[in-house]
């Protein structure tokens, strides 16, 4: 599991990365906790899988200005 | 806050995205960032000489580094790695620029770097100049002036020559020029490209020639509309320069103008509101932080080569990049290092006393996302108030320390990652004072935060212990 923390544009995020499909790495929105959003994958590299959904985000025209973070949950 | 969210996200976000993303600003940003490797160098450099050149005269009387054996070859190779940096940064500046234009809209970056040196050193000055008078001459010397192809009378000499480019003209004060023609001639470059109005080579020729023949044209067309923005400007404004026009008339206002203590505030109040928010405060404000305080900061860094802090106090600028970190951003925006001192000595909460400790190694660097997304900061109502009130008031103390001469200016570009005290020792060219002011400022911050600390052990207690078992 992964665990993104953005106070801004979790909607967004969270269609995002439900539709990822890259590399046969998927996530599925599990949970939210205040800023933080959970997301379940079949990674078994879960420090890749961050690192691709932080990518995925920041490439968005929306995600370049947000501050946040993607972490193994 | 989730109704102040919604409307932050619908309202200012997207001017926030479009700002952070449009593509010629993201250019700049990224075009400032790619000079890093030589200004850095150039900074690692001034700051050496200013270690060994600089601050042992203020505490041993008749210390001079260039008579000292390997002190003075030092300082001498020092000397040359400014030369080929700082000393041309906008030169190092203006090619980035392009570059990073070209690349934006999709084509060949190498040719747009050099567009966009090429237009932009197109108009600076060629020539120097430069009058003595109050002389006596006699006759033969007169002559012998005359014939070597300078202009003398029997009260003066006038010094010319062509040929030659001043090297006031290529470090920081190229900067706006950089940003104006390097922007105008790569935009029309890379218009031209993507019209295909290109020299088309057969597939049989190698890449790089039929690359390089493709942005003949538009490279042409590109310099030449410079080339004869520069012939009309000379026109109107006869005797002077784009370059010196837009220093006088936009360049040093504008810079003067970042130099008010309300223009500081309002940057770090808007960083800070844009942090708390979970916007990248910096990216978004790149262009005021790095388009005008970093440019104030490379002047800055290139009087300091040339006189040391004196100068820097006499021409310089009192606030540059530079010194938001070293005052203001101990452990992070925020001033966070203090907090983290705050929740180990006062939280009575496990959880902020857990994402304390596992903040400390990162907040010595001032790196605080542990912090900003573990405690959270981002978007905590109790936060709110601290986060942003502390580095404006430490703001506020640097900055009056400097203007007041209690410390140096901020004279020398440090890897913000620099711990504090030690970044702001090094900022201002290793005066001693700086830490002190970081002290201070970090004392007055620690007990801006501390209330707020202690108002959190008020608040569900219990609630630590509940994500404490869970993390285990």
């Amino acid at each position: 599991m992964i665990k993104v923390n953005s106070a801004m544009q979790q909607e967004k995020i969270i269609d995002l990365l439900n539709d990822f499909d890259e590399e046969g790495i998927t996530f599925t929105y599990s949970k939210k906790q205040g800023i933080s959003l959970f997301f379940e994958t079949n990674a078994e590299d879960l420090e890749k899988a961050a690192k691709l959904a932080k990518s995925t985000i920041t490439g968005q025209t929306w995600g370049s200005v947000l501050y946040f973070q993607v972490v193994p949950a | 806050m989730d109704a102040l969210t919604a409307w932050l996200e619908k309202y200012i976000l997207p001017i926030a995205g479009r700002i952070g993303s449009q593509k010629h600003l993201v250019a700049l940003r990224d075009a400032f960032i790619g000079t890093l490797p030589a200004t850095m160098a150039g900074s690692v450099a001034v700051m050496l000489n200013a270690i060994l050149r600089d601050l042992p005269p203020q505490f041993f009387e008749g210390y001079d580094g260039s008579t000292i054996p390997v002190i003075s070859q030092i300082i001498a190779i020092n000397g040359y790695v400014w030369n080929g940096t700082l000393a041309v940064a906008g030169l190092i500046f203006v090619f980035s620029w392009g570059y990073n234009l070209a690349r934006a809209y999709g084509v060949n970056e190498l040719a747009g770097g050099i567009v966009s040196t090429a237009s932009s050193i197109a108009g600076i000055t060629f020539a120097f100049a430069g009058e003595i008078t109050g002389l006596t001459l006699d006759q033969p010397t007169i002559d012998a002036i005359n014939e070597a192809g300078w202009t003398a009378t029997t009260t003066g000499i006038t010094a010319t020559g062509w040929g030659w480019l001043p090297l006031n003209n290529l470090d920081s004060n190229f900067f706006f020029t950089a940003m104006i023609i390097g922007f105008v001639s790569t935009v029309i470059y890379s218009k031209l490209m993507l019209a295909n109005i290109t020299i088309k080579l057969p597939d049989t020729v190698p890449p790089a020639v039929s690359k390089a023949f493709a942005s003949i044209i538009p490279a042409t067309v590109a310099i030449y509309v410079a080339a004869i923005f520069y012939w009309g400007f000379s026109l109107i404004f006869p005797g002077t320069t784009f370059l010196a026009w837009l220093q006088e008339t936009i360049a040093l206002p504008l810079l003067g103008l970042s130099q008010g203590f309300g223009a500081v505030i309002l940057a770090t109040l808007f960083v800070q509101i844009f942090w708390f928010f979970g916007i990248h405060g910096p990216n978004v404000l790149a262009p005021i932080l790095e388009g005008v305080f970093g440019v104030a900061q490379l002047e800055n860094v290139n009087l300091f080569q040339e006189g040391g802090a004196e100068l820097v106090i006499q021409e310089g600028y009192q606030w540059v990049r530079g010194s938001f970190d070293a005052y203001a951003w101990f452990g992070g925006s925020g001033g966070t290092i203090v907090l983290i001192i705050a929740l180990l000595l006062f939280s009575k909460r496990s959880d902020y006393k857990t994402v304390g400790k596992l903040s400390v190694g990162p907040g010595i660097f001032n790196i605080n996302e542990p912090l900003m997304f573990g405690l959270p900061i981002v978007l905590n109502p109790i936060m709110f108030v601290p986060f942003l009130l502390a580095p404006v008031v430490s703001v506020s103390i640097g900055y009056f320390a400097t203007i007041w001469g209690l410390v140096n200016p901020v004279s020398q570009q440090v890897a913000w990652v620099t711990p504090p005290f030690l970044l702001s020792f090094l900022a201002t060219g290793a005066d001693w004072r700086a830490p002190i002011v970081t002290l201070v400022a970090f004392v007055v911050s620690f007990f801006i935060w501390l209330p707020f600390v202690l108002a959190a052990n008020k608040l569900d207690p219990a609630l630590g212990e509940e994500e404490m078992e869970k993390a285990e």
